[in-house]
C-alpha cells in the first residue's frame, strides 16, 4: 500500500511539476494537435484590423462562412445541436433528428462514430455516395425543405457591421449583397502607382473610383498628409485641429475629445431625467443639478415610477406564463388527454401546487374540498340506497307470496264452507231419513205387534249403530 | 486559430444564465480554460463545500469531449487522488451535442450519487463499500478541511 501511495504521490508532483512548465497542466492537449473542428467553408482571410468580407478572388469563388453570420434574433428550435448555429444545409436522421450536413458527417468521424449524437442509435452511413445508394443505406437524408426556406430567411447583419455598414436582411441574401452592393467589402484597388506597378491594397468599395484613394493630400486643417481612405478615421480620432462648436458652452474643441467633453460640459442643454414620466423641462446640465432636480414632481416620482414598473413587468410575465399553461392544459383537453394533461406532474399534483402558491385562492379551495366531501358522502349513500332497493325487492317478493297464500286460503275456507254446508245437508237429510225409519217402524210394531219379534230385534239393532 | 462561435455563444450563456450552484469563468488569456466552481450538492456529504475544477476545451471540441479536473481535495469512489473524474460523458459516451453546461450538471450530480460499484481511487470505493456511514463521515471531514 505505502509502495502505491508514493508512486501517487511521485505522479502528482511530476504532474504539479508538469503544470507550472506548461501552465495548463493535464489539461494541456498533448499530441492532440491533429485537424481542428472546422467548418466546411473555410473565411477569406480578412485585414487583422477590420474584420469583414473581402473579395480578392474572381466573383464565382467567393466562399462565405454562414458560421460567422450574427442573427438578429434566433430562434431556439432552428439550432443545430452541435453547432447550436440555424441550420445550415440541414439533414435529419431515422430517429427524426436534425443537424446541419458538416456537422454530422464530422461527428461521424468523431469517437463518437455513426452514431446520432442526441440519441446514440447507431446510422448507417458510407461517405461514398454510390456505395450508399447501393447498399440501399439511408439512414441520414437531406430535411424537408421548409427548414431550409425558413433558416435562409431568418434575418442577418451584414459581415461588415463592424465596418460601418447598417444592412439587415435575410441569410439568403447575403452573398449577392456583399458582392454586389455592400459600400463596406473591400476589393484589391487597381489603380496604377508612378512606378508602374499594381497599386493592390485592399479597399472599401464606397472609395474606388476614377483616382487611387490611396493617393496622399494634406489635410485641410492641420496638413498632415492623409488619403480618402484615411480621411474619416483621421478627421474623427487623430486630427488636432479639426474643431467643433460646443452649444452649451460655446466654446472650441477638436473633434476627437469632444464626446467626451459633452458628457462632462455643465452648460450643455439636457432635458429633465424624468422626461419619460411627462416632465417638459430642459435647460443646462448646471440648473438641472442645481435647482430643477430639488424641484421637479416627476423627478421626486421617479423611485416609485420605477418601483411600479417593475411590478408591472412582473405582473406581465406572470400572465404570460399562465397563459401558457392555460394553453397547455386546454390543448390537452382538447386531445383527450384529460388524465395528465401534458404536464409531467399528476392533475391533483398541479392543482396543489396551485393551491399552494396562491393564497387568494383558498376560498376556492374549500369549496373544492366541500365538494370532494359531499361527492364522497353521496358516493356513500348511493349504495346504501341500492342495497335497500335489492331490500325492498326481496320484500316484495315476499308480499306477493303472502297475498297468493291468503288467496289460496280464501279459497280453501270457501271450500270447507261448501263442506261443511254439504255436511250439514247431509246430516240433515239423514236425520230426516231417521225419523223416517222411526216412524215407519212404529207403524211396523203397530202393525205385527205379536208374529214377528226376531225382527224387531235386528232393526233394534240397525237403530242402535246409527 | 480563432474561437468558433459555438464555444462563444456557451460561454456567453454560461455567464449570463448560470446553472444554479455552478459557476464558470474563463480564463482571461485563454479562451478555452475555465475556472469552474460547484456548489456541494444539498443531502450529500458534501454540502456546505465550495469545489474548484479546471475545464478545457481541446482544439477538436465539440467533436471531442471537455477535459475536466477537480482542484479541490474530494473524498469520492469516482474522483481519484489527481482530480480525474470516471464519468462516462466525459470519456466513451461523449458526444457533440452536449456542452459545457450539461458536463458540469453531470458532475455536480455524480456528488449526490457516488457510484462505488465503478471506481476510480479503488481505497475510496473499498470503504465506502464496507463502510458507508464511516466513508460519509470522511467524505464529510475532506470537504471541511479542504472545500471551504
Amino acid at each position: 500500500m505505502d509502495a502505491i501511495a508514493q508512486e501517487l504521490d511521485q505522479l502528482e508532483l511530476e504532474t504539479r511539476g508538469q503544470q507550472e512548465a506548461t501552465g495548463r497542466g493535464l489539461l494541456t492537449p498533448q499530441g492532440e494537435t491533429s485537424s481542428a473542428w472546422k467548418p466546411d467553408n473555410v473565411p477569406i482571410a480578412s485585414s487583422p484590423n477590420s474584420s469583414g468580407y473581402d473579395m480578392t478572388d474572381s466573383l464565382d469563388e467567393a466562399p462565405i462562412d454562414l458560421r460567422t453570420l450574427v442573427y438578429v434574433s434566433i430562434p431556439e428550435h432552428l439550432n443545430c445541436p452541435i453547432c447550436q448555429l440555424p441550420f445550415i444545409n440541414p439533414y435529419t436522421t431515422i430517429c427524426g433528428h436534425t443537424f446541419c450536413r458538416t456537422c454530422i458527417l464530422e461527428t461521424f468521424k468523431s469517437p463518437l462514430g455513426n452514431k446520432c449524437p442526441l440519441d446514440r442509435i447507431e446510422l448507417n452511413y458510407k461517405e461514398d455516395r454510390q456505395e450508399t445508394e447501393e447498399k440501399n443505406y439511408n439512414d441520414i437524408f437531406p430535411a424537408p425543405i421548409i427548414l431550409s426556406n425558413i433558416t435562409d430567411d431568418l434575418q442577418v447583419r451584414c459581415l461588415n457591421a463592424s465596418r460601418g455598414c447598417k444592412w439587415i436582411g435575410p441569410r439568403w441574401s447575403i452573398k449577392q449583397h456583399l458582392v454586389n452592393s455592400c459600400d463596406h467589402t473591400r476589393f484589391p484597388c487597381e489603380h496604377i502607382l508612378d512606378q508602374g506597378q499594381v497599386c493592390g491594397q485592399l479597399t472599401e468599395r464606397r472609395f474606388l473610383g476614377e483616382k487611387c484613394p490611396h493617393e496622399l493630400f494634406d489635410c485641410a486643417k492641420c496638413g498632415e498628409k492623409i488619403n480618402i481612405v484615411t480621411e474619416e478615421h483621421h478627421l474623427k480620432n487623430e486630427c488636432t485641429k479639426n474643431f467643433h462648436k460646443c452649444n452649451g458652452c460655446n466654446l472650441e474643441f477638436p473633434e476627437k475629445t469632444f464626446d467626451s467633453h459633452e458628457s462632462y460640459c455643465e452648460k450643455i442643454h439636457v432635458r429633465c431625467p424624468g422626461k419619460q414620466y411627462g416632465c417638459e423641462w430642459r435647460g443646462s446640465r448646471e440648473v438641472l443639478s442645481q435647482i430643477h432636480s430639488s424641484e421637479c414632481v416627476f423627478v421626486k416620482l421617479s423611485g416609485y415610477f420605477e418601483l411600479q414598473e417593475a411590478k408591472m413587468n412582473d405582473l406581465v410575465d406572470e400572465n404570460k406564463m399562465l397563459k401558457s399553461q392555460i394553453s397547455t392544459i386546454l390543448d390537452s383537453i382538447t386531445q383527450g388527454k384529460m388524465t395528465n394533461l401534458g404536464y409531467s406532474l399528476q392533475l391533483e399534483e398541479i392543482m396543489d401546487r396551485d393551491r399552494s402558491t396562491d393564497p387568494s385562492r383558498l376560498f376556492d379551495n374549500l369549496q373544492e374540498k366541500d365538494y370532494i366531501q359531499l361527492m364522497m358522502e353521496f358516493e356513500v349513500l348511493k349504495t346504501d340506497l341500492n342495497r335497500l332497493r335489492s331490500l325492498a325487492s326481496e320484500f316484495e317478493l315476499n308480499k306477493q307470496l303472502v297475498t297468493a297464500l291468503a288467496n289460496e286460503n280464501i279459497q280453501i275456507k270457501d271450500e270447507l264452507h261448501n263442506q261443511t254446508a254439504a255436511l250439514s245437508s247431509m246430516r240433515q237429510q239423514i236425520q230426516f231419513m231417521l225419523l223416517d225409519r222411526r216412524r215407519l217402524r212404529s207403524k211396523l210394531i203397530d202393525a205385527e205387534a205379536a208374529p214377528q219379534p226376531k225382527e224387531s230385534s235386528s232393526s233394534g239393532r240397525f237403530t242402535n249403530k246409527l | 486559430m480563432s474561437l468558433p462561435k459555438r464555444i462563444i455563444r456557451e460561454t456567453e450563456r454560461l455567464v449570463s444564465d448560470p446553472v444554479p450552484g455552478i459557476t464558470a469563468v474563463p480564463h482571461e488569456d485563454n479562451l478555452r480554460y475555465f475556472n469552474v466552481t460547484i456548489d456541494g450538492p444539498s443531502g450529500s456529504p458534501y454540502e456546505g463545500g465550495k469545489f474548484k475544477l479546471e475545464l478545457f476545451l481541446p482544439d477538436d471540441y465539440p467533436m471531442l469531449a471537455p477535459k475536466v479536473r477537480f482542484l479541490t481535495k474530494i473524498y469520492h469512489p469516482n474522483i481519484d487522488r489527481l482530480g480525474r473524474i470516471c464519468l462516462d460523458v466525459l470519456k466513451a459516451n461523449w458526444s457533440p451535442a452536449l456542452q459545457v453546461r450539461t458536463i458540469l450538471l453531470s458532475i455536480q450530480a455524480l456528488l449526490s450519487s457516488p457510484n462505488p460499484d465503478d471506481p476510480l481511487a479503488n481505497e475510496v470505493a473499498e470503504e465506502w463499500k464496507s463502510n458507508e456511514q464511516n466513508a460519509i463521515k470522511t467524505a464529510r471531514e475532506w470537504t471541511e478541511r479542504f472545500a471551504q
